[in-house]
């Protein structure tokens, strides 16, 4: 199995998708939060979407399963899956801010949506906070703005060679009979087990237990 | 009314600018400038010092420019998300570095219009970002 791994540009298009397919909005109306260079303004008549995807900690990103399958003749291959948490924050303006929002938090969850979710490995918790209703302040107007944020799941895989064993050191070591500890001289022998202790560093041979 | 367009395009004031004009539409909800190059002119002073900021990632250079000229120049358009067409502001390139206009005094009853501009660590034509 290849890797797959989403990066968050892609995500963010994930999540556009998404959008589009629930709100049906023009492409100049789902837009994305925090471009380098910044963007052209809007009106406070128009309903607008921008999109932000954040990474978000979570007790169900520590899990790690790693899959072992057939290499080559040197090597196996570990696939390990694993789950990466993030915090989609739609921030909607507009007249019908709260109305589109209700929207996504309700569709987000219906089958057609969460197919083009999944199909990439992406998955959005049903727990989904009520949207907040925080109207913004700009040159002496209240915009209307609702805030909503989805949580999503999403499944990552890298893989990586694991290397075969090639060579292992294999030592016998005899049956010396009793499993107590006894003490031989140096230069002493101990009979039938064929080891020399002649060396000093030797004297003392304790079977295993 | 008095008109000062003499006075901002006296050669004694005057000096050729290169501007970067962005103008385009949205792409899956990313904005992707087109860039029209310019050539005008106008009276460019400091807006206020050039300096070294020291952060982790580095020593950063910020500076600011005010312009004078009897041309305009474009802050950013509010009609984008209308009819999907708008524009970035513009950019400005003196002396080798790139600023960018954030606010606009339109004098232009008198002749000029006076423009802020910042600097920019690059120029957005090194770092559009495309879907």
């Amino acid at each position: 199995m290849s890797a797959y791994v989403l990066t968050l540009p892609q995500l963010r298009g994930i999540m556009w998708d998404v959008t589009k397919a629930i709100t049906s909005f023009p492409d100049n109306q789902i837009l994305h939060a925090f471009q380098p260079n910044g963007q052209p303004g809007f009106e406070i008549t128009q309903n607008l979407i921008y999109l932000n995807v954040s990474p978000q900690d979570d007790p169900n990103d520590k899990q790690q399963y790693t899959l072992y399958g057939p290499g080559d003749n040197l090597n196996a291959t570990g696939a390990t899956t694993y789950t990466t948490v993030f915090s989609v924050d739609f921030t909607l303006y507009g007249p019908n801010s709260y109305d589109n929002a209700v929207m996504i938090k309700s569709r987000i969850l219906n089958d057609d949506i969460r197919e083009i979710m999944t199909n990439q490995l992406v998955f959005p918790v049903a727990d989904i906070p009520a949207p907040r209703y925080a109207p913004y302040d700009f040159n002496d107007q209240y915009y209307n703005r609702t805030d909503l944020t989805v949580t999503i799941y999403v499944g990552s895989i890298r893989t990586a060679s694991v290397p075969y064993l090639q060579s292992a050191a294999i030592i016998s070591i005899p049956d010396v009979g009793p499993q107590i500890p006894f003490f031989v001289e140096p230069g002493g022998t101990l009979p039938g087990s064929g080891l020399d202790f002649s060396d000093p560093g030797n004297s003392e041979y304790i079977p295993l237990t | 009314m008095f008109n000062l367009a003499r006075i901002i395009g006296s050669r004694n004031w005057n000096q050729n600018f290169t501007v970067n004009r962005m103008a385009g539409g949205y792409v899956k909800g990313y904005f992707v400038p087109t860039v029209t190059v310019l050539n005008l002119d106008g009276a460019i002073i400091p807006h206020k010092t050039r300096k070294s900021v020291k952060i982790p990632a580095g020593d950063t250079i910020e500076g600011a420019i005010d312009i004078y000229t009897s041309t305009t120049l474009m802050t950013a358009s509010q009609n984008a998300t209308l009819d999907g067409t708008g524009n970035l502001p513009d950019e400005v390139i003196w002396r080798g570095d790139t600023y960018k206009i954030i606010s606009e005094e339109d004098f232009s009853d008198y002749g000029f219009n006076l423009y802020a501009a910042v600097r920019k660590s690059s120029s957005l034509a090194d770092s559009i970002v495309t879907p």
